[in-house]
């Protein structure tokens, strides 16, 4: 599973890092954690909010940060498909 | 060393996404237009349409995020309404070119001399704006994590 978490390296961003992180130790699922700090980067996949987190390629939230049962969900589900 | 952007902060949720129709009439570019204007006065950005018709994700997360969010339709087909609709987004706010005394044609480039009235208009419809209003009931700007400084 490959997950992605976009944003300019701020407090929220790094927040989020730290709860998908934990989320996926906790679950026990093999995930690679990226973080995507690039401007440009993240202008070309079209995001206009950060922090934005994408499981798979798929945007799933933007300008918040989830709770940790949140993205286990997330994560459970993009693991049916 | 890439000089790094300016009034880039893509931190917090932005106070309003505007959407235009964006269509093939008269209208429908006046209302492209009068969404760059509102944006131009920094009360929001601008979110492709396009995308939430295509229900692209990152396009919908975007639109979710935001505080508030401006349909800016060209005429009664309300496309933009609909493309909202479509991609799940239900609380909005919906303007319609053609209610504010423009005829719709085909001539892609008509009534241009209209924008900048038009623009007042919308804006006047969405003057909640100020002060913001966040749906969670807090009227507190979110500045972002930057604090508002870039």
């Amino acid at each position: 599973m490959k997950i992605e978490i976009l944003g300019t390296g701020c407090a929220k961003c790094k927040k989020l890092y730290q709860v998908a992180s934990e989320a996926v130790k906790e679950m026990g699922i093999e995930a690679e954690l990226i973080k995507v700090e690039d401007l440009q980067a993240m202008m070309d996949m079209g995001v206009m909010i950060t922090p934005a987190l994408y499981i798979n390629g798929e945007a799933v939230s933007a300008g918040r940060v989830p709770g940790k049962e949140e993205i286990k969900r997330m994560l459970t589900e993009a693991g049916k498909q | 060393m890439t000089e790094k952007p300016r009034n880039v902060c893509t931190c917090g949720s932005p106070k309003l996404m505007v959407y235009s129709c964006s269509g093939a009439s008269n209208v429908g570019q006046l209302a492209n237009d009068i969404a760059i204007n509102i944006v131009e006065s920094g009360r929001g950005s601008m979110g492709c349409l396009v995308g939430l018709g295509a229900l692209v994700s990152t396009m919908v997360q975007n639109a979710k995020a935001a505080n508030n969010i401006l349909v800016i339709d060209g005429c009664a087909v309300k496309c933009g309404r609909k493309t909202l609709e479509h991609a799940g987004l239900t609380d909005f706010d919906n303007v319609v070119i053609t209610d504010m005394g423009v005829k719709k044609t085909y001539d892609l480039k008509g009534d241009r001399g209209r924008v900048s009235d038009l623009t007042n208009k919308v804006i006047a419809k969405i003057a909640w704006v100020k002060p913001l209003t966040i749906r969670d009931g807090s009227t507190e700007e979110d500045p972002g994590c930057c604090g508002g400084k870039v």
